[in-house]
């Protein structure tokens, strides 16, 4: 073809239509370069499209396709796990705008209002879904900003079934259990195309305006823990002066005895002493005893003699 | 010249193909319409052939998310709140939809509507507790409410603009502003009666150690008192027992003994004796009587 057309004598035509050719050429292997052979990253996934129409997947590497307008590639990042916020918007937190509270506030089951800030941390699973079962005309269409719609239902609805006690203590924990399976079933159902990693919940507290009665209830908690430690003091302050006291009641019951019975024990032994040493000499032991105490008593009081004669009885009256 | 012919060709075949052919894409429906009027529609992506006098109409089969302004909602139990929802949608029947809407503003502002008056019906006959309450994991009902206006916004737009609505789900509940102050309001009510309750009960806990502490305390000097008296008596017991075991050898001394020994002891410094004068014992001041029998009269001093 090119050569008949170079040997043709009229020369105005020869040059152009060798230009044209070449041109016609050089088009088409442009075409076939940059339209047919395509790199994808590790971290991509690759859907070749026929006419518009989805015909096969390609992982990552090297990968040829029909030239345009035949075949084009298009391309997903699938393993970069990328984060959602629910309840701010990061463009307001890097310009420092605080969200509003229709973003913010969430309505618990005791009728309660929390602020919470909430993170999805999610990637891609499947990339036809992705790319072309939603729409994704402005912000709220695209299915990463359905995403954030989706959790926010759920976290409504679990939230909605707790006390704000709950939800400020220990049930935060539970939520985002709870919420991660929910969101993927209602990601699933919605075919937004998302693997959902994992819930986080950044920030849970009290609306401002009633912020300081919650900390109240706080120090409430912590003086009632107060009073109790101060009653715990007092008690440990008392008992051991108890048991110290008790110790020594019992110790003096015990001196008590000790003296009771080793008194008994010496007058025992006086006794048997003087049993013994009495012993054949009884009656003048005895004697001698009376005498001894005799002796002693007279000496002691004053002594008035009384003259009696027989039969007659003292009488007290008559002394006086 | 073959080169001109091959290029006059290939815009020939270029411009049949421009006018013959068209591309589906994956997220569109089209619908070929002959003068006008819809001719056939192609859900399926690819190429697709029609007539140089056909025109195409594209349609986006892609699922839509709808997120309305939130709407303020009467509950049964006469409690305003603030609903947000949003609802999913598609197109199901592109036909209906290209005839009855003139484009995608159009279908929200009427899906919005829907939603809108369906919500306002459904929540009206149900109290607020049906949707905030607070019980075991995720309520019953807020699925079935949910699913109520699910279906009935589905069939309305179904049957008036080709749309599916796949979901309806509340993003947000909330009060409306001017209720917002009063919910704060109780909300610090019920606080301080938290607060109030932790301090007393504080208080309460308290006394109850402190008086638990008292009876403790009690417990164990009043313990202690019974050992002691225990321990006393036992001593006594003991002393008594030994005394008995001596003065068992001879009660008669002992008796003797004690007597004088009582004796001694009821007479002191101020104590007159007053005896008679025939005591044996003053005998001995009256005459040198040295066989002098004082045994008989040992007991016989009085007072």
């Amino acid at each position: 073809m090119n050569g008949p057309a170079s040997t043709r004598p009229p020369g105005g035509w020869k040059i152009p239509g060798r230009y044209l050719l070449g041109a016609l050429l050089l088009l088409v292997v442009v075409d076939l370069a940059f339209t047919s052979v395509h790199v994808v990253e590790s971290s991509e996934q690759g859907l070749v499209l026929r006419f518009g129409q989805h015909v096969r997947m390609c992982g990552p590497g090297m990968q040829l396709v029909l030239p345009w307008p035949v075949e084009t590639l298009r391309k997903c990042e699938t393993t970069q796990v990328r984060s959602m916020p629910v309840g701010f918007t990061l463009i307001d937190e890097q310009r420092g705008i605080p969200p509003s509270p229709e973003e913010l506030q969430w309505l618990t089951g005791d009728t309660n209002i929390v602020e919470m800030k909430t993170e999805i941390q999610y990637l891609v699973g499947d990339p036809y879904r992705y790319l072309f079962r939603v729409a994704e005309v402005d912000e709220g269409d695209h299915p990463r900003f359905a995403l954030r719609k989706v959790a926010e239902a759920v976290l409504t609805d679990l939230v909605a079934c707790m006390e704000v006690d709950d939800v400020l203590g220990a049930g935060k924990v539970r939520i985002q259990e709870a919420a991660r399976p929910r969101i993927q079933d209602l990601v699933d159902e919605l075919e937004l195309g998302l693997q959902i990693v994992s819930v986080n919940i950044l920030d849970c507290s009290p609306p401002l305006a009633v912020k300081s009665a919650f900390n109240d209830v706080s120090s409430a908690r912590a003086d009632r823990e107060r009073l109790m430690a101060e009653a715990e003091g007092f008690s440990m302050d008392l008992l051991p002066r108890a048991r110290a006291r008790a110790d020594w009641i019992r110790s003096e019951a015990e001196i008590a005895r000790g003296e009771k019975t080793s008194h008994a024990l010496g007058r025992a032994r006086t006794f048997r002493q003087l049993v013994e040493g009495a012993a054949g000499h009884r009656e003048i032991t005895m004697r001698r005893l009376w005498l001894e105490k005799v002796e002693q008593i007279l000496s002691r009081g004053r002594v008035v003699v009384y003259p009696r004669e027989d039969g007659h009885r003292f009488r007290l009256t008559e002394v006086k | 010249m073959r080169a001109w012919t091959l290029l006059i060709l290939i815009v020939l075949v270029g411009g049949a193909v421009k006018l013959c052919a068209f591309q589906v894409e994956e997220t569109e429906f089209a619908i070929v319409t002959r003068f006008g009027n819809p001719h056939r529609e192609i859900s399926r992506a690819g190429l697709g052939l029609k007539l140089p006098v056909d025109a195409v109409v594209k349609v986006d089969r892609r699922m839509h998310v709808l997120d309305p302004p939130a709407s303020e909602v009467l509950t049964s139990d006469k409690k305003n709140i603030l609903v947000n929802c949003f609802l999913t949608w598609s197109i199901e029947d592109p036909l209906r939809y290209v005839m009855s809407l003139p484009g995608r503003v159009a279908a929200e502002a009427r899906l919005a509507d829907i939603l809108k008056s369906e919500m306002g019906a459904e929540l009206a006959s149900h109290p607020l507790t049906a949707l905030v309450s607070v019980g075991d994991a995720a309520s019953p009902t807020m699925d079935e409410i949910l699913g109520e206006v699910t279906l009935r916004a589905d069939g309305r737009a179904r049957e008036s603009f080709g749309i599916r609505v796949s979901s309806v789900r509340i993003k947000r509940l909330g009060f409306p502003p001017q209720n917002k102050q009063a919910v704060f309001r109780r909300m610090e009510a019920e606080r301080q009666r938290i607060a109030r309750l932790h301090r007393s009960e504080g208080e309460e806990e308290a006394e109850k150690i402190r008086a638990r502490a008292n009876r403790e305390q009690a417990e164990l000097i009043n313990e202690a008192n019974r050992e002691s008296q225990e321990i006393r008596g036992a001593g006594e017991a003991e002393a008594i027992r030994i005394l008995n075991e001596a003065h068992g050898l001879d009660p008669e001394l002992y008796g003797f003994l004690r007597s004088l020994e009582a004796l001694e002891k009821t007479v002191n410094d101020t104590s007159t004796l007053v005896i008679p004068s025939d005591w044996k014992l003053l005998d001995i001041l009256k005459t040198p009587h040295l066989e002098g029998e004082a045994k008989s009269d040992k007991g016989g001093a009085d007072r």
